[in-house]
């Protein structure tokens, strides 16, 4: 069941056809890696939510998890101290304070766990890369902008982890669409084979993809052509196209905006995730 | 005043009058005690800040539900899409027919197979993608049966792994054999909802389930045959959750369980596709 | 000022003393049990409940107000898109249906236990070390 492709993105014209040329495009995204970017308004209203949340967490059970007489209590003690003894003498101009367990039960209770990590090692950052097995290290959280986005590889998968991407390639350097394969009139293969074997013909031979499913999620008409649309993700390796005056880039939706033909964009937008 | 009840004719001569208000037989049962004035602050909503019982929900960022808004839900709707598919009916209570005066007011005949009612299969459309509603931890031990101060130490594992306060489990049949009475404590359940549910699944599909040496996937087979998708965890496959590795020496005693992740998929085989989308193998 | 500061040095002292008065008689077992049924239940443990201001409360109101209003519109954008994306792939499916009968029993084939890979991850707060996988096994 192999389906010849006759021409990557033909330019032929099937002006004297009646009957349409029939083409799978595919539409290959690499779906976030890391959470949403979240706007202004959003992390402001979870913190706000947090903050009434901690409020109205109950009292942390500190003689539970620090048994009395322990070293790890005496250090969880140094790190919380206790909060201002209710002291029936003194005046509190601003209400008494009302202890139960260790806690004031009028504000939220703060926390703070001892470390798990030595300070010497935070000190020595050469140490520290080569220790990544040492469990008790310090754990830094790797930035969410790559080098890719610093220097704006548009070609690079790693860049916009926060958003889809996907794939568009160009034959001439000027004219940007989507990978499009033409189904040869003599022999037919079904939709998303077509869309494969015309992917790994162009380059995607050292792509591991997964299909999302053999219906089309779109038809676009252009002039004697039916574009139908089949859906996949990238899941690991790197497209590497064979001939080399095809070029790529991986876009986001508001890019795809600059890069795609005005009517083109109108018609398929909807396909491409806002995120 | 009246003190004493009394049968005799003169009680009713003795009142002043009565009351000529038709009395009221209300078709809802109303719980009387809950319109007291006192139990106001409970009838609000939990969403309500000046509710006793008030919890903020949308405390954090939540990345499981922007997964599943961004990329599955979206994906699962081409995956299911079948053009012209049509309703399955599902088995319905039927009448016994017309042609006999006995038939007009008997109960309804029982649904074919089972005697169950199941309910109707509808096509995948956008309206109705399969989408996960709760996960529930349902903790049985017969060694509560025995100790009955293991219940306490198996709410406390739940809780601690959850952060939801579970539900004690009582016996609610009598078997001799098996040590089990009705009304003694045999185990806990919780059901998770939301960013709890959403944290425990990804605790579990990135830290715990990896880590399981015999774990090689759910079954293919498993299922309610209404969209529920069940796992259960040996005693000794639950110490890897990070919240109880660390304080083994405050769980000692650590206990399988079940969980069910309850979806609004109506067969099973669409609860499982959704199921893999959000990280869990299944075996071949 | 000297009688408050022995109180707060004396009193947790005190309060330990009586929390594990009848130590000597339990096992720790009995001890860890104890522990366990005092850390699940909320005696003590509750705070004060919110007493908010009239002003403070219109505040939250507006606030939960705004959030309300900015999630309805993100959501119906979702649903919009969505339907749309449903829409097109009727359209698709009906158009290969009159045009390409042949193609169209292959597109409607029902793809049975067919599972989503486990590469597609969820995505995480911050990224890993490698944030891609180049090599492939074929």
């Amino acid at each position: 069941m192999k389906g010849r492709i006759l021409g990557r993105i033909s330019l032929r014209a099937y002006s004297t056809d009646l009957k349409p040329v029939v083409s799978s495009t595919l539409l290959i995204s690499r779906t976030p890696i890391i959470s949403e970017e979240l706007t202004a308004f959003e992390s402001q209203y979870y913190k706000y939510n947090n903050e009434l949340w901690k409020r109205l967490m109950w009292t942390f059970p500190k003689w539970y998890y620090y048994k009395d007489g322990t070293i790890s209590e005496q250090m969880f003690k140094e790190l919380n101290p206790a909060p201002v003894f209710n002291n029936p003498n003194v005046d509190f101009p601003n209400g008494r304070p009302e202890i139960r367990q260790g806690r004031d039960r009028r504000f939220k209770q703060e926390l703070k766990l001892p470390k798990t990590y030595s300070t010497e090692v935070e000190r020595a950052d050469e140490t520290a890369a080569e220790s990544s097995d040492n469990l008790s290290r310090k754990i830094v959280p790797n930035s969410r902008i790559t080098k890719a986005d610093e220097t704006k590889d548009l070609t690079s998968l790693e860049r916009k982890l926060a958003r889809t991407l996907y794939l568009v390639i160009s034959l001439d350097g000027n004219k940007w669409s989507l990978p499009n394969f033409e189904m040869s009139r003599e022999e037919k293969v079904p939709l998303h084979k077509l869309a494969e074997t015309g992917f790994q013909s162009i380059g995607g031979e050292t792509v591991n993809y997964y299909n999302v499913s053999n219906t089309p999620c779109h038809l676009h008409h252009s002039e004697n052509k039916k574009e139908y649309f089949i859906k996949s993700h990238i899941l690991a390796g790197k497209f590497a196209p064979v001939d080399n005056s095809t070029k790529f880039m991986w876009l986001a939706k508001e890019e795809l905006q600059e890069y795609l033909e005005g009517a083109y964009y109108e018609d398929v937008k909807h396909l491409f995730n806002d995120v | 005043m009246q003190l004493a009840r009394s049968f005799s004719t003169c009680a009713r001569a003795l009142r002043s009058g009565y009351s000529t208000v038709e009395p009221v037989h209300h078709l809802v049962k109303i719980n009387k005690a809950s319109l007291k004035p006192g139990m106001t602050q409970l009838l609000k909503s939990k969403s309500d800040i000046t509710a006793i019982g008030f919890k903020p929900v949308e405390i954090s960022q939540d990345r499981v539900r922007e997964h599943y808004n961004n990329t599955v839900k979206s994906d699962l709707m081409l995956h299911f899409y079948e053009h012209d598919a049509k309703t399955v009916e599902g088995q319905k209570f039927r009448e016994w027919g017309t042609d006999s005066p006995y038939k007009m007011y008997r109960s309804m005949k029982k649904p074919r197979g089972k005697g169950k009612a199941t309910r109707n299969i509808k096509p995948i459309t956008s309206k109705n993608v399969p989408e996960l509603q709760s996960i529930v931890i349902n903790l049985y031990a017969p060694a509560i049966a025995e100790h009955k101060w293991l219940s306490v130490s198996a709410r406390a594992f739940i809780a601690q792994i959850t952060n939801v306060k579970p539900q004690l489990l009582r016996n609610r049949s009598n078997v001799i054999g098996w040590k089990i009475r009705v009304g003694r404590p045999c185990g806990c359940k919780v059901e998770l909802k939301d960013r709890d549910m959403h944290q425990f699944l990804t605790t579990l599909t990135e830290l715990v389930l990896p880590r399981i040496r015999t774990f090689t996937g759910l079954k293919p087979t498993t299922g309610d045959t209404h969209g529920n998708i069940s796992m259960g965890l040996t005693e000794e496959d639950v110490k890897y959750f990070p919240e109880v590795e660390h304080f083994q020496e405050l769980f000692p005693n650590l206990f399988g369980f079940h969980i069910t992740f309850k979806t609004t998929a109506r067969t099973d085989e669409q609860a499982r596709t959704l199921i893999s989308s959000l990280g869990f193998p299944f075996q071949k | 000022m000297l009688s408050s500061s022995i109180k707060s040095a004396v009193l947790p002292v005190l309060r330990t003393f009586v929390r594990f008065k009848s130590k000597a008689d339990v096992s720790p077992s009995t001890q860890r049990v104890i522990g366990q049924m005092s850390a699940l239940s909320a005696s003590k443990k509750q705070p004060k409940v919110i007493r908010l201001s009239n002003e403070d409360l219109i505040k939250h109101k507006s606030i939960v107000n705004a959030w309300n209003l900015y999630r309805r519109r993100k959501v119906s954008r979702q649903r919009d898109q969505l339907n749309k994306q449903y829409q097109s792939i009727v359209d698709a499916m009906e158009d290969l249906k009159q045009s390409e009968p042949e193609l169209y029993v292959w597109a409607n084939t029902k793809q049975t236990n067919k599972k989503f890979p486990l590469q597609l991850r969820v995505p995480t707060d911050y990224p890993p070390s490698q944030p891609w996988v180049y090599n492939v096994k074929k």
